[in-house]
């Protein structure tokens, strides 16, 4: 995320609430019977460059929880990464922190 | 399975054998507790070969016998070509069968758990060496000194999964139901935003699961490949994998064997090679 100061946002252009500079977006990863547990903690570090610890607890967190928030950022940032996401075959979706 | 850590192939062919600490001496224990077994004769027969063939005690101790010096000599070598690696295997795997054999026998004595200590310890011993050898000769996926793969599948997997592969081209392009968990929606129940999603990248990511099947055929008739497209080939396999898993209706409690009766039988047999085989992929690509 940027360091740079907040701009107030004249709301007459925004187009709606989900603005990028408006609350964040966050990805989700949802458990699944069929994906292997070692493929998803794989997945996790090849897509998101997260360390084996940090992909492991995130797969963990998906498997015994039923679900993980795996990144967060602007809506288009959010969109790449469901985008890999389902690419390598994992069931993720994208919602308004 | 790239790098088993008991065995490493060199670019020579060769392989060097690694042995665990304390590993030397259970073998002998191992192989103490089977040769002694065979020591007193028995009259019974003991095993019947998958061929109908017999063998009897005195024939078990022969095998048990030369077995047993078999794996000794491979111990000793520093390294062991291929051939020799595999008749290492295929001793364990016979010191495994005569202890197992010789395990029911003593049960059938005097009840269940009536197996001697050593003897269940021999028998699981022979079954971890003759399994391990096999996993490292049948290869699935190995690292080459060169850091590149090689994908050595045996035949009837390879056919297996080009099959699939290639039926996958048409498929994907459908709406087939079996393609669900390729395409999930992206806003989950956002309906609109999901379908606005899908609309957008539903192609794209078609054409790119497309070229993934093709990468992974390229693969299999290829000597070798590169870690990149060793991890499209993942993806390809993961793709037919939740097509299969997805049609079967795997559950999260469908943690069981194939039973040769059931009407899915052949699938559910497809569904776990391809869960091997992307084990192998996971193995040799996982990152530290």
């Amino acid at each position: 995320m940027s360091a740079a100061p907040l701009e107030t946002v004249d709301p007459d252009i925004r187009i709606d609430e989900s603005s990028d500079i408006d609350r964040p977006w966050v990805v989700l990863v949802w458990n699944d019977p069929i994906n292997l547990m070692e493929y998803v903690t794989l997945v996790f570090q090849k897509v998101f460059g997260y360390s084996k610890a940090k992909a492991t607890e995130l797969m963990l967190d998906v498997h015994l929880k039923g679900r993980a928030t795996v990144s967060s950022g602007s809506r288009s940032e959010s969109e790449v990464k469901v985008f890999e996401l389902h690419e390598h075959g994992l069931w993720a979706t994208m919602q308004q922190d | 399975m790239g790098a088993d850590r008991w065995f490493t192939e060199e670019p020579t062919g060769d392989w060097i054998m690694v042995w665990p600490d304390g590993w030397v001496s259970d073998l002998a224990a191992s192989l103490t507790a089977v040769v002694d077994r065979l020591r007193t004769p028995q009259p019974e027969v003991w095993i019947v070969d998958a061929s109908g063939e017999r063998y009897d005690h005195t024939e078990l101790a022969i095998v048990a016998t030369d077995s047993a010096e078999a794996v000794m000599d491979g111990v000793r070598q520093p390294t062991l070509r291929g051939d020799e690696l595999a008749v290492l295997g295929a001793s364990a795997g016979n010191l495994s069968l005569i202890a197992s054999a010789a395990v029911e026998l003593d049960e059938l004595a005097s009840g269940a758990g009536g197996g001697q200590v050593g003897l269940v310890a021999a028998r699981d011993f022979f079954d971890r060496l003759a399994r391990r050898v096999f996993l490292a000769l049948d290869g699935g996926v190995r690292q080459l000194p060169d850091g590149r793969f090689s994908l050595e599948w045996r035949s009837a997997d390879r056919s297996m999964i080009s099959g699939l592969a290639s039926e996958f081209d048409e498929l994907v392009q459908s709406d087939d139901p079996s393609l669900a968990r390729l395409f999930p929606p992206a806003y989950g129940p956002d309906d609109e935003r999901s379908s606005g999603y899908s609309a957008l990248t539903r192609d794209e990511l078609i054409q790119r699961r497309r070229a993934s099947a093709t990468a992974l055929l390229e693969a299999l008739d290829a000597d070798s490949i590169d870690g990149d497209q060793l991890t499209v080939v993942m993806r390809a396999i993961n793709d037919l994998r939740l097509v299969v898993g997805t049609t079967l209706n795997v559950s999260e409690d469908d943690d069981r064997r194939v039973r040769a009766t059931e009407p899915d039988a052949t699938m559910w047999a497809t569904y776990e090679r391809l869960t091997a085989m992307l084990s192998h992929v996971i193995g040799a690509l996982g990152m530290d």
